[in-house]
């Protein structure tokens, strides 16, 4: 039975995919916490979340951090996302929201959007962090074994998700706009 | 307990992760402190926010596993289909390892351009890498007149060489270039810069962390603190920024990461493009992509729609052992020392000298090879060099002196002959906060 990430993607790699469901079991909740307030309901969301996980299984030869697993699994999404959003409205800028219904949305309520903005824009490992905490549910001390890294290293990366989600936060706040980070 | 110490502190504090004592401790420090509790209850209201978001998204529900496992299950099923009826490839089993190996060439598809989050990355691991250092050595080279201060930059001159090693703790430096050198040995800081044969020096009685505009090499220094800020300016300003995979020399593996910034409007003109605070610049970090460390900087500015390489971090050596002797200097005998200008027994006449009067006394001081006069307006002796070069001048013109924030003086534009006919145009750079009050020379001849 693997505890780690990294023992879980080693297994997959060692020919045992059954451990791969370990991982599923582990973030579908985040995955789906991440990716609904950007997806219409919940069915989208778990659409995408589907083919992220499916596209990170036969991805996992190309990890080249198997402690990375989650933020590596969130990149992925980003890039199913921006797919899916290009399907559905091909004349739309990617900067719109999606917020235009093909079919009745979940139930659901309607997220945090300024904070969901927010989260979107840490980089990968302060995320990463962020998510396990608030939305897999997971303690600090779970966090830091799930990751293999050590507490403190998962404390001070939350202080630093906290700082940068602040500092957008009070920009967003002022402009009382979107800010567009280009690419 | 201080502030700094608190505020690293505070996601712990906030977890409850702490003993009774320290709690305690913890507690006490926010009874008396008007900022941390200020901070704490911003952090405080954060964590609130964060945790009602995740009970609202946890509410979904999910069951993705089983449906997740099929689906691969599916697609090694398609694959084999496919591998079988091509002859020429060898058929793989169905086993994780297989499927794997053989669909990762498929899935390179997938590689899309990196989003601002991901391209943030190898910043956010750089600064993991360069935390709690004991110790760093860095090497820039930098586009700067060669007998000019550490800080300034001209776009239009060589580069040079310019070193810093620093000892965090306890905290010692040494900065140097061809000319000039400064260190600070925990006791006192010394500059001693080298103007033709003589030596001149500045002596401050106290162990500065920073002195003799090297402030920017320290900051360079503290290289987790320099890709933190990046960090915050990338995610909260919204600054354009890219990533590239790279392979480096011997094939080693490296995340070039690009940030273009824009500077403040209140720069002052003079000052802008400058001095490295003061540009407009893309900023180019390399960094390992094994060990996430940074190795190599670029940083360039805007000149007429082009972009100047004006300093370039060429070497970073974390950790590395440093002589203590290396934050000392030897020969200071032979040193002439500066001093602050003193008063005057007709100090009003001089403290009420407007810039470009004190530029016209000196230059006419000069001219009439009047070095009493003439030292009155410099922190240093007037060596014979000096003299030599500038006795004898013809005042051309005085022009109206500007200031350009944020330097505290102002600038004076001047006209020269020497006595062997050579003509120079510069800026005399001239500032009045000393205890005396009178402007004195600092720069520009």
């Amino acid at each position: 039975m693997c505890q780690s990430d990294k023992q879980c993607v080693h297994q997959c790699l060692n020919g045992h995919p059954e451990a791969y469901r370990k991982l599923v079991q582990r973030y579908e909740k985040p995955m789906m916490a991440h990716l609904s307030a950007r997806m219409n309901g919940a069915d989208a969301a778990a659409e995408v979340a589907q083919e992220s996980f499916v596209r990170a299984y036969f991805g996992l030869g190309k990890l080249q951090d198997a402690d990375s697993f989650f933020s590596w699994l969130l990149g992925i999404a980003q890039r199913v996302m921006l797919e899916t959003f290009r399907k559905q409205r091909p004349t739309i800028s990617l900067s719109a929201r999606p917020e235009i219904a093909t079919k009745p949305a979940a139930s659901a309520p309607r997220t945090d959007i300024p904070l969901s903005e927010a989260l979107d824009r840490l980089p990968a490992m302060y995320r990463e962090v962020t998510l396990l905490r608030y939305f897999a549910g997971l303690s600090c001390e779970e966090i830091s074994r799930r990751l293999d890294v050590p507490l403190g290293t998962v404390t001070k990366r939350l202080s630093r998700a906290y700082a940068l989600l602040r500092q957008t936060l009070a920009t967003e706040q002022s402009s009382n706009s979107s800010k567009r980070i280009c690419l | 307990m201080n502030c700094e110490m608190f505020q690293e502190q505070i996601v712990p504090y906030l977890e409850d992760m702490f003993d009774a004592a320290t709690a305690d401790e913890l507690q006490n420090h926010l009874a008396n402190c008007p900022a941390c509790q200020a901070e704490a209850q911003a952090c405080r209201a954060l964590h609130e926010r964060l945790t009602t978001a995740g009970h609202t998204e946890t509410a979904l529900g999910t069951n993705l596993s089983q449906t997740v496992m099929d689906q691969i299950l599916l697609q090694q099923v398609l694959l084999t289909r496919r591998l079988i009826m091509r002859r020429r490839i060898r058929i793989f089993g169905v086993s994780g390892l297989a499927a794997v190996l053989f669909i990762g060439l498929i899935w390179t598809a997938l590689q899309h351009g990196p989003t601002t989050a991901l391209a943030a990355e190898p910043l956010a691991r750089g600064v993991e890498a360069a935390s709690n250092l004991n110790a760093i050595h860095l090497k820039v080279r930098m586009r700067t007149p060669p007998a000019d201060n550490f800080e300034s930059i001209n776009l239009s001159d060589d580069f040079v060489d310019v070193d810093l090693w620093k000892q965090f703790s306890p905290l010692k430096w040494r900065v140097e270039k061809p000319g000039r050198v400064a260190v600070m040995d925990g006791k006192q800081t010394l500059m001693i810069v080298q103007i033709g044969k003589d030596r001149v020096g500045n002596k401050l009685n106290v162990a500065a962390s920073e002195a003799f505009d090297t402030s920017w090499l320290h900051r360079l220094a503290a290289v987790d603190q320099v890709l933190a800020k990046e960090l915050v300016a990338i995610t909260a300003q919204g600054y354009d920024v890219k990533t590239e995979h790279q392979s480096g020399a011997g094939g080693a593996a490296k995340d070039v990461v690009t940030v273009q910034v824009n500077t403040d409007d209140n720069v002052g003109k003079y000052l802008k493009n400058k001095s490295l605070d003061f540009s407009d610049s893309r900023r180019v970090y390399t960094f390992d992509s094994t060990t996430h460390r940074l190795e190599n900087a670029k940083f360039y500015c805007r000149d007429k729609g082009k972009d100047v390489l004006v300093l370039e971090l060429v070497k970073i050596e974390y950790d590395p052992v440093i002589e203590d002797s290396l934050f000392s200097l030897a020969d200071t005998e032979t040193v002439s020392w500066v001093h602050q200008p003193e008063q005057l027994a007709d100090n009003d006449k001089y403290e009420q000298m407007t810039p470009a009067e004190t530029a016209r006394a000196i230059f006419q001081a000069c001219a009439d090879r009047n070095w009493d006069e003439a030292a009155k307006f410099f922190s240093f002796k007037l060596d014979d060099r000096l003299k030599k070069a500038f006795g004898g001048l013809t005042i051309i013109t005085i022009g109206e002196p500007f200031q350009a924030k944020p330097y505290p003086g102002w600038f004076v534009p001047y006209e020269i002959r020497f006595a062997d006919g050579q003509v120079k145009k510069f800026n005399l750079a001239l500032r009045n906060d000393n205890p005396a009050k009178r402007y004195i020379f600092d720069g520009g001849l």
